[in-house]
């Protein structure tokens, strides 16, 4: 017997209970169709979330004073660790021939004043290196100059809010800010961004990571950021600075965060979520499978004497279990195909009704929704099934319609 | 071509014992067309299902076409079915939503046959017993008569040497059960084995040998 002729014999069957069928076909489409739209759900807040990581790029790491033992979280502050210095920075680029890029990074919060006008801001203290490693982009104006970075030169980058609560309408490029106790001249315009990775760079104020040292008077810098080629080098480059800044420090009194241990340990957190939501999901499947089962039960009950007939014309008894088997997953595969159909629209909707949340379907959740409606089918139609074959042809015979 | 020697069968329902057949012996050599009578319990279904290899006697020896099929494991028995014997049912047993000619195709299906072959061997089947011009109807578009006869065309599309028959004409007027009746006596003088099991004492000269059961014994044993 070809899969065709299975596939046309439940078919029929199928088509000869039209209600009965579309009743079941409907409780397996909600199964697969809330499953569907709970992983769609899951993996666009997953992209989303992984989204706002990807701009700073995974061929980065962080070096940063202080050991903690966990990857993933930004050490807590230390008072008897040993400072990461410029000096460390410097050693770290000319030293690993791998390190492509280093920016390295002190943060200062003060005020900033302009003609009687003044607010409070962060400054961020690094060098030119710091606008392409964190993608950003110079509006007007220039970068900071490519300099000995310990040189403490007053010019400073500053965002578009800084530049319009400060300057208004007008160019703030060649002006002097007063940032802290010193006069900065700005020297740039960063473009637009706004939030990335919990900083409003709209806000921000780049100078010098000497004057900004200067500034808040200490040696230590918040941090080092390291760009290597690419992110299959991360992590042979982690193991070269943390034997380099051993080396330097006597001991491990720093902490290595890499981009990408950020990115998996979110991912894998976004992931058992979206599983155990979807898990439940799947409860509605399950049910729907006891419908396919019970629906089969009814169909060899009331096709004994059709059974019996298959058997007296020469159906062996794996044919006729093939014959069950092959309607039940067919109801389930119809059932899958509808189902998706309803949660792939229902996902296009949802990212209709919130924009900010682009939804997308992942191939895998439609295959495997399939594959799993698919087995549910066999797997509840397995026991009706297996009635079915076990008749012997003269009781089936004698259940005459 | 039929060799039945000592077959017994009974049957248990709880603490009873029911012997359907006790004994039996019987010999139905190639072309005879047999008529099995005996009123109701009295073993002539249960005879005509081992003799179809649907049920398995408990006791004695049953060669089909040669063969010993006593202890055959039941895949050797579904291909004595598809192949050496045909079954027409008193309720025709046709599968109402195929039509005609997917009910004929249906032991070529599960024969493995593949489905140009098929539809031109239902074709003629049919043509055989006079329903070529029925072959895209289904049976509840067809008179009695009409279904029988696609059930017929149906036994005889695997070309058995053996036609089994329980009631043929039970459910069928008189004048479509003659028609049927006639198309039977047709089929065996082709050379076709029939055995009929029936009701019907005007059927009872109808073949070569008359058979009577009582109490699951060979009553009475005719040749007529």
């Amino acid at each position: 017997m070809s899969p065709r002729d299975l596939l046309s014999i439940s078919m029929g069957a199928l088509a000869a209970h039209r209600v009965r069928t579309r009743f079941t076909v409907a409780a397996v489409s909600i199964g697969v169709a809330s499953v569907l739209l709970l992983i769609s759900l899951g993996h666009s807040a997953q992209e989303y979330v992984l989204n706002q990581f990807a701009g700073v790029g995974s061929n980065l790491m962080f070096v940063v004073p202080g050991k903690v033992e966990t990857t993933g979280g930004p050490p807590m502050a230390s008072g008897t660790t040993r400072d990461v210095t410029l000096e460390d920075a410097e050693a770290l680029l000319r030293q690993l021939p791998r390190v492509h890029r280093m920016a390295p990074i002190a943060v200062g919060v003060t005020m900033a004043s302009y003609e009687g006008r003044s607010r409070s801001i962060t400054v961020i203290g690094s060098t030119s290196e710091f606008v392409p490693l964190r993608n950003l982009k110079v509006a007007a104006g220039s970068n900071l100059p490519e300099m000995d970075a310990a040189r403490a030169m007053r010019v400073c980058l500053i965002g578009v809010k800084i530049q319009l609560e400060l300057f208004g309408e007008r160019s703030p490029l060649g002006e002097f800010v007063k940032i802290g106790d010193e006069k900065y001249r700005v020297i740039g315009l960063i473009a637009p961004e706004g939030e990335s990775m919990g900083v409003n760079i709209d806000e921000l104020v780049l100078a010098p990571v000497a004057s900004v040292l200067k500034m808040v008077n200490r040696r230590g810098l918040f941090r080092v950021m390291l760009q290597v080629g690419s992110h299959e080098e991360v992590r042979e480059v982690r193991r070269e600075v943390i034997r380099l800044l051993k080396e330097r420090h006597d001991e491990e009194d720093f902490t290595i965060i890499t981009q990408q241990a950020v990115m998996d340990s979110l991912g894998s957190i976004l992931g058992m979520l979206t599983l155990a939501v979807s898990a439940i999901a799947a409860i509605s499947l399950a049910v729907a499978g006891i419908g396919i089962m019970n629906v089969m039960l009814i169909s060899v009950a009331e096709r004994t004497a059709e059974i019996g007939l298959m058997k007296a014309i020469g159906a062996s008894n794996r044919q006729v279990l093939a014959v069950f088997l092959a309607e039940a997953a067919t109801l389930a595969l119809l059932g899958g195909l509808v189902g998706a159909g309803v949660g792939i629209v229902g996902a296009k909707t949802v990212e209709l009704l919130v924009p900010a949340l682009p939804m997308s379907t992942p191939l895998w959740a439609i295959e495997s929704a399939l594959a799993v409606a698919i087995s549910i089918g066999i797997g509840f139609g397995v026991l009706p099934a297996l009635k079915a074959a076990r008749l012997t042809p003269l009781e089936a015979l004698r259940g005459r319609v | 071509m039929i060799r039945l020697e000592g077959i017994s069968r009974e049957f248990r329902t709880g603490q009873h014992v029911v012997y359907a057949l006790r004994d039996l012996t019987l010999h139905i050599p190639p072309g005879q067309f047999v008529v099995l009578m005996g009123p109701s319990g009295s073993g002539k279904s249960t005879l005509l299902n081992i003799i179809g290899c649907l049920d398995r006697p408990t006791d004695g020896r049953y060669t089909l076409d040669g063969r010993d099929v006593t202890g055959l494991p039941d895949k050797s028995l579904v291909e004595m079915r598809r192949n050496k014997l045909g079954f027409i049912f008193q309720t025709f047993h046709l599968v109402p939503r195929l039509n005609a000619s997917r009910n004929v195709e249906l032991p070529l299906v599960f024969a493995g046959v593949d489905a140009g072959d098929r539809r031109s061997r239902a074709q003629r089947s049919l043509e055989s017993v006079g329903l070529a011009e029925r072959v895209t109807h289904r049976p509840d578009e067809l008179s009695g008569g009409e279904r029988q006869r696609v059930a017929i065309a149906r036994a005889l599309v695997m070309d058995p040497p053996v036609l089994l028959a329980d009631e043929p004409t039970g459910n069928l007027d008189s004048a479509s059960g003659a028609e049927i009746v006639k198309l039977l006596v047709e089929l065996n003088r082709k050379g076709r084995t029939i055995v009929m099991v029936t009701h019907n004492e005007a059927l009872s000269k109808l073949g070569h040998r008359l058979i009577r059961l009582r109490d699951g014994a060979i009553e009475q044993d005719l040749s007529t």
